[in-house]
């Protein structure tokens, strides 16, 4: 399987390079332009999150992303120490619900085929995945 | 190659984006160059030329987002032009607030047209 396992530990540019790194496994795993797109810019919104509201605070943070591709779907699983936060809490039904101050998560819910939250042992572990093709155009 | 260059068109500044993806990590980027281009501009006239992005993520938008409550204050705009089709659809989703064209010479035509 086709596997990308990073982790981060402090900047902004960490993330940006992970998040580029993601695109690139994605596209080369055959994935279409837009869906890797997907995944890079869930995991910069979902890490930067998590590196400028949660694992800063931490003793010891870090953030540990994975990547990867199945027959059909681009997965990405973002794991961080921090104070809870569930992305998928009050997923309202239409997109056009979401007001501008949540730029960044309305982004990863609404561009997510299927995203899912677990806390375990302190750590908040989001899971995103889009389809490796998109709808036809 | 720095990111964003800015030229000046008449009352207009014009920031176009020299690369493809701009991550969270580009949100200072973004706020230096907008409150050049607010600077240079007396009538607040800003066009953003997304030229070849394919990626903006919302940590950039934030700056564009604080930059068109500048402008927009002082009777001016900005708007946004050009780009690829998925930045293009990051943009109607979480900068709604900016007006999108399809070229830059279309923008310029809506926000500083020439008098005949």
């Amino acid at each position: 399987m086709t596997r990308l396992s990073r982790r981060i530990h402090e900047t902004l540019t960490e993330v940006a390079e992970a998040a580029a790194a993601a695109e690139v496994l994605c596209a080369e795993a055959g994935a279409d332009e837009s869906q890797s797109l997907r995944i890079g810019l869930a995991l910069d919104e979902l890490a930067a999150n998590a590196l400028t509201h949660g694992a800063l605070k931490e003793r010891a943070p870090f953030i540990q992303v994975d990547v990867w591709v199945e027959e059909d779907m681009l997965n990405l699983k973002i794991e961080a120490e921090g104070p809870r936060f569930d992305p998928t809490e009050g997923r309202p039904t239409k997109i056009e619900d979401y007001a501008l101050g949540g730029r960044g998560l309305s982004l990863v819910i609404g561009f997510a085929d299927a995203l899912s939250y677990k806390r375990i042992d302190g750590r908040n572990i989001t899971t995103f995945s889009v389809a490796k093709h998109g709808e036809a155009e | 190659m720095t990111g964003i260059m800015r030229t000046t068109e008449g009352d207009v500044s014009v920031l176009k984006l020299l690369e493809q993806k701009y991550f969270s990590n580009s949100r200072v980027l973004f706020q230096e160059h907008l409150l050049a281009a607010e600077a240079a501009s007396p009538k607040k006239l800003i066009v953003l030329d997304l030229a070849n992005a394919i990626l903006i993520t919302s940590g950039p938008l934030g700056a564009l987002r604080a930059s068109y409550r500048r402008v927009d204050a002082q009777g001016g705009r900005i708007v946004a032009a050009g780009g690829g089709e998925f930045a293009v659809r990051v943009l109607s989703f979480a900068a709604n607030f900016i007006d999108h064209y399809p070229s830059v010479e279309d923008a310029m035509a809506d926000i500083a047209p020439k008098s005949a």
